[in-house]
């Protein structure tokens, strides 16, 4: 399967907030297995939407200057309602601090003013060459891959309206 | 993609801990998706693991009866990425067990080093609604469920 969690990137307002959408369709292979008679999206994949949210803000603030974005620790995900087919979660994810390193953010989905999911997020950024420098190739192809789907997302149009938002500010 | 992030249990002790292994392999269709020069193991996938591993657990601690869903992941860190041909272990302990919610504390460890913590508390939903709607029956632990514990060497309880 693609393992793509969030279907559109919404708004992306520098330096420190970036709002997306997962949508839920049946077609969704895994909910067969989560569950055959109630299926509703998996806990863990709204923390994965959560997680790629803040890691399109974490590349575009450092100009996709890592090719490896990851949890280091997520703290306190609770967990208040159900995603079922049909149905969307509007994912936000606030920027506490983004460092060279690493970055801090409190995460959130919601329908409307309901919350379904929150959460603390700690990321880890680097490239597989800091650890060994044959790996500098593979970096540029996950940075070159990232900046595509960055561009699948609507990342670039995010972007636009965000400028356009600073203007009239 | 199947939704089965176990592939089974090492030790089981009814009530109080159980170990779980999975296999990380290069035929699982996601890992070429998450970052696709660089297969790594998603690490909500690795959240997922503990959580099937601990809410097994928790299920037959009290029969498979209850309804068991995550409500809260307290915390999980993870240190490294795990790789094709690495085995994760997930070792979780129950801390309280109630009827209306179960925590536990976990250890993800790779290749037998430990990588990382993950505590998570369940709810028994049907002893704890908070006005949402779902089906009567246990739609967690089916009968298809409950026959493939039975491949984990799993009995559990009261079934």
């Amino acid at each position: 399967m693609k393992f793509i969690l969030i279907d559109r990137i919404k708004t992306i307002e520098l330096p420190n907030r970036i709002t997306a959408v997962k949508t839920l369709s049946l077609a969704e292979e895994y909910l067969a297995d989560h569950f055959p008679t109630f299926p509703v999206m998996p806990g863990v994949l709204m923390l994965e939407a959560m997680l790629q949210t803040a890691g399109w803000l974490v590349r575009v603030t450092q100009d996709f200057r890592y090719s490896m974005i990851v949890l280091e620790e997520a703290k306190n995900i609770t967990y208040k309602s159900f995603v079922a087919p049909g149905g969307s979660m509007e994912v936000i994810a606030e920027a506490v601090e983004i460092g060279d390193a690493s970055s801090d953010f409190k995460a959130m989905g919601r329908r409307g003013d309901e919350e379904i999911v929150k959460a603390r997020l700690k990321l880890r950024h680097y490239n597989l060459a800091d650890r060994d420098p044959q790996w500098a190739d593979t970096d540029d192809r996950l940075i070159s891959d990232a900046r595509k789907r960055f561009d699948l997302l609507g990342g670039p149009a995010a972007l636009k309206t965000a400028g356009v938002l600073a203007h009239v500010r | 993609m199947r939704w089965i992030w176990i592939d089974k249990f090492v030790e089981f002790e009814s009530g109080v801990r159980a170990a779980a292994i999975k296999n990380v392999s290069l035929a699982e269709e996601h890992l070429h998706d998450h970052f696709p020069a660089y297969q790594v193991m998603p690490a909500s996938l690795i959240v997922e693991g503990m959580a099937q591993t601990a809410g097994i657990l928790v299920g037959e601690a009290r029969g498979f009866k209850e309804k068991v869903i995550l409500a809260k992941v307290k915390r999980a860190r993870l240190e490294r990425e795990v790789r094709p041909g690495e085995q994760l272990r997930y070792e979780a302990t129950i801390e309280q067990v109630s009827a209306e919610a179960a925590s536990t504390v976990g250890r993800v460890f790779c290749e037998g080093k430990p990588i990382g913590e993950i505590d998570i508390v369940f709810s028994h939903i049907d002893n704890n609604l908070s006005g949402l709607e779902f089906p009567e029956e246990n739609f967690v632990f089916t009968e298809e469920f409950k026959s493939l514990l039975r491949t984990y060497n799993v009995s559990g309880r009261g079934t």
